[in-house]
């Protein structure tokens, strides 16, 4: 694999969630469709000057599946084919294949560098259980539905940049 | 007598011969004599008597008449006696009455007074006293004393007699046994010579002449074979005399040779060696040892030069070595003489150095060699440093470690291990592990070893990590573990058995049972409140619905926030500022010219935004009524708990079907119902739904585990006399048979995310309503069939 320089994010996520609501709405946190047209915004900075640069989004590349095998095939396709997902939002209960937990530890099994945010509306798992059959680790965070966009947001967008630095430092390390 | 004994053989044999036939003639003369003495005596005797007779009877006349001259008359006849000194004639009154005297008249005879009859013999003279009787009377007594001349006489000649025999008999011994004593000293006196040659020539081939075979021949004979061993002796000697004179010059060359290489080895030798003999005082007390010998390695342990050391005392040369307390070694080798061999340090420049010495003692000293050990000492106390700070590693640790060899018998244990088990370390070395501590497994049945995972590590070498076993205490009692089991190789790279790190999970069950505990009462709880599995899933679904909710409204205040609504305020201001020339503005102004296709594009965008915002508030709208539906029909059920109410089974069973019903289509599993007609019946809703969801969901996950296409859910409700049952059948995975009661225990189950309650709390349900709940299975893969009955009337 080339490291391209300067380190290139990878804004690669997985969403494994048998809820397809829930993939929706991920999508519209993490990948929003901007639909004001180029035209209407050039012609606002003609008429009104350049006092409304409005910060633009960061838009990530969000991918489904909607059971824990088919999310683990993906990982390793997309780990195999060199373009890694940086991190996954894995729901706890995905009836009737696997459970959040075991997705996870099958995941990373293939690639251990990816983040998971194991995602939970009610289960008879505690939290403490869920770090115990996990791994108390770095690489895993709990989030409880319903959750606020900007949770999913921001822990997309620091996951990622995290993946990034791990990567890149393990990479160094490595040379 | 001595010097008799030193006279020749030769001799004492003649005074032998002479003496022994002197003896014997001495010895028969004497016998021959008395008893002619006696013989004479007993004749004198006779004839004195005879005499006496004679003179009696013719006086018995001259006494009977009183005439004395006729008496000594009669006695006068005792003249022709020459022997006959005297006699007289005594009255029977005891006078003398008549007295012859040979000699006459010269007073050598004395009649003596008047004895009774007999003979006396006297000094020189016999006397004889006899009774005069006639025709029985008595009339007096004649005594008659002769002298002893004649006996003399005899005697003397006899005595002459015999001296003659004496020398004749003696002379002829001597010719006698001059000539036969040849026969006996003749041979003694040619071995005398024989033995005096060899003696003095040390001759030994001489041999003695043998005369005949008499003991003197055997002793020849004896002798002469004497002389010849002696002979072959002494050629022997000679022979070996010469030979041990060969050997030893050679043994002389071994030992200088031998001198030489211990000379050799002494000066090149690595240890230094030293010999001292004992210093005593005048009491014999030891006072000091004398250097003897000092090797050039112990000059160099020393620090002084052989020749500064050999001759003087240990203590004198070197004062330190009492500090070191070598000199009492010393003296207890000598006094014990048992060796010594000992490690011993001290301080030579000023670094600490050790040696080891052995001593042994040496006559009235002692022989002691030194090596300098220090480099060895120095790194076997950094291994022993090294292995102190692994044991305290080991036994500082909390977790329990044992090593057991690849026998499975316990080669190390920490005390963490040994306190966690209740032994003493060194009662489980040696000990196999598994039956000491792992012989019974937690639920009480013997444990085989073939099934014990750290005896499969020491067969097929591969890390284990196991959860959920027991080990037994020394006591009997026994606590959970979890442990590690690790195969490991010794320094050659062969496999040396396995570490088991173990730890005592008492606590963390206790804490892991508080929580289930906590999190069943929890469920319990809600179980009391409603339906647990309902809830869990009613929680889950309005869980995902309120994510949606939520993002549609922030999305929705967002798109509002942002909206380019704002714009027209802006758009309006800038208007404003050229209401006076608002024509121009727009005409010719370079930004007003671009106002009306901007209001164009803005309405357009507006319409979209608002668009978009509506579709996102219908589907708030649509997810609100999603979250009411929930609500709404667990409430319908947890509402009325506790309340029997008359009801159709009918109803309760699609109601069940229906509550699984997204679950059933998504893994396609077909329904097939058989309802008979049964009455309604007054139950407590919620259980009987309750019961009914539980079963329906079992089956449900029975048909997907099994993986077949064709999965089957049917449904019965048959009556039958005053009860009604409710079946549930599947085709699924089936149940093994020793699960069948099980499955009813809490806590049971099979699935992974199972909690183990459902078919508890529904039995119980069941009970509770005067019915039952019973399960039916053919086997694995046969599926199964549980069925809830209840009465017809409560």
């Amino acid at each position: 694999m080339k490291a391209p320089r300067p380190h290139k994010r990878n804004r690669r996520i997985l969403v494994i969630d048998d809820n397809r609501a829930i993939h929706d709405d991920f999508r519209k946190i993490l990948s929003p469709v901007d639909n004001t047209p180029t035209a209407l915004n050039l012609t606002e900075t003609q008429i009104f000057g350049l006092s409304l640069t409005e910060e633009r989004q960061i838009r990530f590349e969000v991918d489904s599946a909607y059971q824990g095998e088919e999310g683990y095939a993906m990982v390793q396709k997309a780990f195999d084919q060199g373009r890694p997902y940086a991190m996954a939002f894995v729901d706890m209960r995905m009836p009737p294949g696997w459970d959040g937990v075991q997705t996870t530890q099958a995941i990373w099994q293939v690639d251990p560098e990816i983040q998971i945010v194991i995602c939970t509306a009610h289960s008879q798992y505690s939290w403490q259980e869920i770090f115990e059959i996990a791994g108390q680790n770095d690489r895993t965070i709990v989030l409880k539905k319903p959750f606020a966009t900007i949770e999913a947001l921001q822990l997309a967008k620091d996951l990622t940049e995290k993946w990034t630095t791990l990567h890149y430092n393990s990479k160094k390390k490595a040379i | 007598m001595a010097s008799l004994r030193n006279t020749s053989i030769k001799d004492k044999q003649t005074l032998i011969v002479l003496l022994t036939s002197g003896v014997a003639l001495l010895l028969a003369c004497a016998a021959f004599a008395a008893y002619e003495l006696m013989t004479f005596r007993s004749t004198m005797e006779q004839n004195l008597s005879t005499l006496a007779d004679i003179i009696g009877s013719n006086s018995a006349a001259a006494l009977d008449f009183g005439d004395p001259k006729a008496a000594k008359e009669t006695l006068s006849a005792l003249r022709a006696q020459p022997n006959i000194v005297g006699g007289c004639i005594y009255t029977a009154k005891g006078e003398v009455f008549a007295v012859y005297d040979r000699d006459g008249g010269t007073q050598t005879f004395v009649p003596p007074p008047l004895q009774p009859e007999g003979t006396h013999f006297g000094e020189n003279s016999l006397q004889l006293f006899h009774r005069v009787e006639q025709n029985g009377e008595y009339l007096g007594t004649v005594y008659v004393v002769s002298d002893l001349d004649a006996l003399y006489a005899r005697l003397d000649r006899y005595a002459l007699i015999a001296i003659g025999v004496f020398f004749a008999s003696g002379m002829a011994a001597i010719v006698v046994s001059s000539r036969l004593q040849h026969l006996i000293s003749g041979p003694i006196l040619s071995l005398v010579k024989t033995a005096r040659t060899v003696t003095e020539e040390k001759n030994y081939s001489v041999r003695a002449v043998k005369r005949g075979e008499d003991e003197l021949g055997v002793l020849i004979d004896s002798f002469n074979e004497m002389l010849k061993q002696i002979q072959e002796r002494d050629a022997a000697l000679q022979k070996s005399q010469g030979e041990l004179e060969k050997r030893v010059i050679e043994r002389t060359r071994e030992v200088e040779e031998n001198r030489h290489l211990l000379d050799g080895i002494l000066r090149n030798s690595v240890d230094g060696v030293m010999a001292y003999e004992v210093i005593r005082d005048e009491e014999g007390e030891l006072t000091d040892f004398r250097f003897l010998l000092v090797n050039p390695a112990a000059e160099r342990l020393l620090g002084q030069p052989s020749a500064g050391l050999v001759g003087r005392g240990l203590l004198e040369a070197c004062p330190d070595i009492v500090l070191d307390g070598l000199f009492e070694a010393f003296v207890r080798i000598v006094e014990t003489g048992e060796t010594l061999d000992f490690e011993y340090s001290g301080v030579r420049s000023s670094i600490m150095r050790w040696y080891r010495l052995a001593g042994v003692k040496f006559g009235d000293g002692l022989v002691v060699s030194y090596s300098d050990i220090t480099e060895r000492k120095m790194a076997e106390e950094r291994m022993e440093r090294l292995r102190n700070e692994h044991k305290d590693v080991l036994n500082s640790v909390g977790e329990g470690i044992h090593w057991l060899d690849n026998d499975g018998r316990i080669k190390f244990e920490n005390p963490a291990a040994a306190k966690m088990l209740g032994h003493e370390i060194a009662e489980l070395i040696g000990k196999p592990a598994h039956v000491t501590m792992h012989h019974t497994k937690s639920d009480g049945t013997h444990y085989p070893v073939e099934e014990c995972p750290i005896y499969a590590t020491l067969n097929d070498r591969t890390i284990r990590r196991v959860k959920d076993e027991v080990f037994w205490r020394k006591d009997g009692t026994s606590f959970p573990v979890e442990y590690t089991c690790t195969p490991i190789k010794d320094e050659h790279g062969n496999f040396a058995g396995a570490v088991v790190v173990f730890t005592d999970v008492t606590q963390r069950k206790v804490a892991e049972k508080a929580i289930e505990d906590m999190h069943k009462q929890l469920l319990d709880s809600s179980r009391e409140a409603g339906m647990a599995e309902v809830a869990t899933s009613v929680l889950h679904n309005v869980g995902n619905v309120l994510n949606s909710i939520n993002v549609s409204s922030t999305l929705v205040s967002d798109r509002v926030k942002k909206s380019k609504v704002a714009n027209l305020s802006k758009l309006a201001a800038l208007l404003k500022e050229h209401a006076n020339d608002l024509g121009i503005f727009l005409t010719s102004d370079a930004k007003g010219k671009q106002v009306p296709g901007y209001l164009g594009q803005l309405a357009e965008h507006l319409m979209s935004e608002q668009a978009t915002v509506v579709e996102e508030l219908a589907l708030l709208h649509q997810n609100i009524g999603h979250v009411k539906d929930i609500v709404a029909m667990q409430q319908s059920y947890a509402r009325v708990s506790g309340v029997a109410e008359t009801v159709q089974i009918v109803d309760l069973v699609e109601d069940a079907v229906r509550m699984n019903g997204g679950a059933l289509q998504r893994h396609g599993v077909e329904v097939l119902r058989e309802f008979a007609e049964v009455p309604p019946i007054s139950v407590e809703k919620h259980k009987v739904l309750q019961i009914l969801v539980n079963l329906v969901r079992n089956a449900k996950y029975a048909c997907d585990e099994s993986g077949r296409k064709d999965k089957l859910l049917t449904l019965r409700i048959v009556r039958e006399d005053e009860r009604v049952r409710i079946s549930v059948t599947d085709n699924g995975v089936g149940i093994p048979e020793e699960n069948l009661t099980r499955i009813f225990n809490h806590g049971f189950t099979t699935r992974k995310e199972g909690h183990g309650f459902g078919l508890h709390s529904a039995v119980l349900a069941a009970m509770e309503m005067e019915g039952s709940l019973s399960a039916h299975s053919d086997g694995p893969g046969k599926g199964a069939c549980f069925t809830l009955e209840l009465p017809l009337k409560s």
